[in-house]
């Protein structure tokens, strides 16, 4: 009973120690976020002037919208392939299946560096000159994989006879894709749009090989800085994006449970 | 008719994959071994050759792959305890904690590496600036939950029945541990390692902010292709690196492949 209990409490805190080590990092750029002089090693004072001194740092902020401008094209175009590919491949003989499979989930196994260089060089041969549109191919290009492979699970447990069902009652099959199909296969849209989406922020090396020297995204702008000094605008930034990704996870992570202990309650 | 409308349907999906993955992968192999010049295009084999017998390419491969693994290693001795002992924990508890480990990973690499940065440099905590000590932390720091998630959600799907008939068979914590949990979770082992090795061998980020005078391969690549004051230069030199990490990422992408299916055919057996 006693070694339960000590090993109880060793588990527990090896999983802090574990998260301390994740946080640590996060905790100090939250804390120079407000850092009154502009140093990233001392912190002189409380001050808010970084999160004022934002609205003005038009570099940045250009950046980001640069950053949600491509993450959000490219998810959407990414999600139509993505899916159109994961209903073609659902039809495909097992051989031509694993061929295509294979092929198109490289970008998802491959280094990012390959993926990155190869598109750069691809882009210089056809010249494509890098920039938006370039940048735009190569996010559309690495999220289709994630796409595919979220709703092709789905593809697979539909149920043939609804969709036959409804065009023997007499639905063109437009609509009856859209109400028997459609409804059922969206989750694995919707998280492989999600998926995509946040990707698309995330990336900094395909980006960063891809975009130019005109058409900077968040991270390639930090890098660009990181030879110099990232300002702390940078930090007040990621901090406000940071509270706006936790309240999001909560709120999703909560909102299942809600429904869980609903279906329960009724059960 | 259907046939070749099938088909039709089909083509673009082959067009794709042709156009946006393959020939850009070719390319690598291309301006490898051709040099384009406002004269023209001449085959030669001299950066394919160079790439191969470069002693200093050769070290930057090698430092590469040493950190690779080592730090994959620190990955899996940190993150296989930690995937064992969330699965135990409360539904709750465990749910929060893994929404923990994962919140992290929403926030840019670069940013949270370069706060890491100023953790581990003079003033800091401890100071290993400029150590390849710094650069393994970088790495785990950035990679472990990649390790932790397969191997969390491998173990979350072993039949506790299962567990509990070793226990009634007499088996003791660890022969449980060795008898059911650890084979059945291989599989995510295999998959954490695959997500953790390839990132790691290939990265040129994060040695490049922890430590600028260890060579890694990555970052060869990255400063042959992108170290002019104009935004990019077409290297020959570079694409033959390039094309050799690529071989090598698909060896080990080969290696693991096999891996997880002689594991799949090993389970059958055995049931």
């Amino acid at each position: 009973m006693k070694d339960q209990a000590v090993s109880k409490v060793f588990k527990i805190l090896y999983i802090c120690l574990i998260m301390l080590f994740l946080y640590a990092p996060i905790a100090v750029m939250i804390l120079f976020s407000f850092n009154a002089g502009v140093s990233r090693a001392k912190f002189t004072g409380f001050s808010l002037q970084h999160y004022a001194g934002m609205t003005s740092d038009n570099m940045m902020l250009t950046a980001l919208k640069n950053t949600l401008i491509i993450a959000l094209i490219a998810s959407v175009i990414a999600t139509l392939i993505g899916t159109y590919a994961a209903f073609v491949i659902a039809r495909l003989s097992p051989f031509k299946k694993s061929v295509v499979l294979k092929s198109l989930n490289i970008p998802m196994l491959n280094a990012d560096i390959v993926t990155g260089i190869s598109l750069l060089l691809f882009f210089v041969f056809v010249s494509i000159p890098l920039g938006f549109f370039s940048l735009l191919i190569a996010h559309v290009m690495f999220n289709v994989p994630y796409v595919a492979m979220s709703v092709l699970p789905k593809i697979r447990q539909l149920n043939k006879s609804t969709y036959e069902a409804a065009l023997d009652l007499g639905a063109p099959p437009a609509l009856a894709f859209r109400k028997v199909v459609l409804p059922e296969i969206l989750p694995g849209v919707v998280s492989g749009a999600l998926m995509a989406f946040t990707l698309s922020l995330d990336d900094f090396i395909i980006s960063y090989f891809t975009s130019g020297a005109d058409f900077m995204t968040l991270s390639v702008y930090i890098n660009s800085m990181a030879k110099r000094s990232v300002p702390l605008t940078v930090n007040a930034l990621s901090t406000l994006l940071f509270i706006v990704v936790f309240v999001i996870l909560v709120v999703i992570n909560l909102r299942p449970t809600a429904r869980k202990a609903k279906a329960k309650v009724k059960d | 008719m259907t046939k070749v409308t099938k088909i039709l349907k089909n083509i673009p999906l082959y067009v794709w994959i042709l156009v946006f993955t393959i020939i850009p992968l070719l390319m690598i192999l291309v301006y490898a071994v051709f040099e384009f010049t406002p004269g023209g295009v001449h085959f030669t084999l001299e950066p394919l050759k160079n790439a191969v017998t470069n002693k200093q390419y050769w070290g930057a491969m090698l430092r590469s792959f040493n950190l690779a693994v080592i730090s994959t290693l620190v990955c899996l001795v940190l993150g296989y305890p930690l995937a064992y002992f969330l699965s135990q924990l409360p539904e709750k508890k465990r749910n929060f904690v893994t929404l923990l480990m994962l919140l992290p990973m929403w926030m840019n690499f670069l940013i949270r590496t370069y706060a890491l940065m100023s953790l581990i440099d003079e003033e800091g905590i401890v100071n290993l600036k400029g150590t390849d000590a710094a650069v393994v932390i970088g790495m785990v720091y950035n990679f472990l939950p990649f390790l932790v998630l397969p191997i969390y959600t491998s173990m979350m799907k072993i039949d506790r029945n299962l567990i509990e008939a070793a226990q009634d068979l007499g088996g003791n914590t660890f022969h449980v541990f060795k008898g059911v949990i650890l084979p059945l979770t291989l599989p995510g082992i295999i998959s954490g390692i695959t997500m953790v090795f390839i990132p790691c061998l290939t990265t040129f980020v994060i040695p490049n902010l922890l430590n600028s005078k260890t060579w890694t391969i990555g970052r060869l690549i990255e400063y042959k292709f992108m170290s002019e004051t104009s935004a990019y230069s077409v290297s020959s030199e570079g694409a033959a690196l390039s094309f050799i990490l690529m071989i090598a990422v698909f060896i080990c992408m080969s290696i693991f492949n096999k891996l997880d299916k002689d594991d799949e055919s090993a389970g059958g057996l055995a049931l």
